[in-house]
């Protein structure tokens, strides 16, 4: 993601992404990136998590009007209430 | 060990022996934002490995060297029209509900309540398995920001899966 992200930061669009693995981001150090702990296919959010989903995006949507440092990386305040991202991390859970 | 050396060793040792992440010095300059959010043109990168199966070939999943190409999704695009293919994650869960990681019916919604301007005529997938990165940064990652500059986008959110 955060290759992508360079590229359209280098043609000259306002760009903001969201990182689930912070250390991966800070090797590619895009121009801005919001870190959220939730599992790999769960982005914005659980199934059906409406408002989660909708928090997530206007985190997004705010940060991408601030003005930060080159390459920051914000950590989003989200947590998921099981193990499914750490197994995700130690490649058990898919 | 932290992920990207899990990562790092697992695709060594499954995929691609000579696997190494592509790693930058230096952060790319954010640019900001020309207009009010209210009037932002808003598009979505994802890398959800989301398409579209009545017209569009699903990624491939199978291949050890990634899928670097991507899809195009009509910003009218149903959730129900969208479909995923990534060997990364679990995509039945998501497909349950496409917001999870492709947001572009939140992203819809936010415009008919004014948050943002409008939603872009054009969003862009990439499937996020792609261990040889030259093609990616040299040609379809500039395609696609070539075609946003084309559609006047003020902002790209970019949401990994």
């Amino acid at each position: 993601m955060g290759l992508i992200q360079r590229v359209l930061d280098v043609v000259g669009l306002p760009t903001v992404s969201l990182s689930l693995v912070k250390e991966m981001t800070s090797l590619v150090k895009p121009s801005k990136a919001l870190f959220i702990e939730h599992p790999f296919g769960l982005t914005l959010g659980g199934i059906g998590e409406k408002e989660t989903h909708r928090a997530v995006l206007r985190d997004c949507l705010r940060y991408a009007a601030e003005t930060l440092p080159a390459g920051a990386i914000v950590d989003l305040p989200y947590r998921w209430p099981d193990d499914l991202r750490e197994r995700q991390l130690r490649k058990e859970a898919h | 060990m932290n992920f990207a050396d899990i990562e790092k060793e697992y695709l060594r040792r499954k995929t691609v022996p000579d696997f190494d992440w592509t790693v930058f010095e230096a952060p790319t300059d954010p640019v900001p934002l020309a207009k009010p959010l209210e009037r932002c043109r808003v598009a979505l990168v994802v890398t959800a490995g989301a398409y579209l199966p009545e017209t569009q070939e699903p990624f491939q999943v199978r291949n050890p060297l990634g899928d670097d190409s991507y899809r195009v999704v009509p910003g009218g695009t149903a959730a129900e029209a969208i479909a995923l293919s990534h060997p990364g994650y679990d995509t039945r869960r998501a497909r349950q509900d496409p917001d999870c990681v492709f947001p572009l019916d939140l992203l819809r919604r936010f415009s008919f309540e004014g948050a943002i301007g409008s939603v872009a005529p054009r969003h862009f997938s990439f499937m996020g398995y792609i261990p040889r990165t030259e093609n990616l940064l040299w040609r379809t990652a500039p395609q696609v920001g070539r075609m946003l500059l084309e559609d006047e986008v003020d902002l790209a959110l970019l949401v990994p899966s």
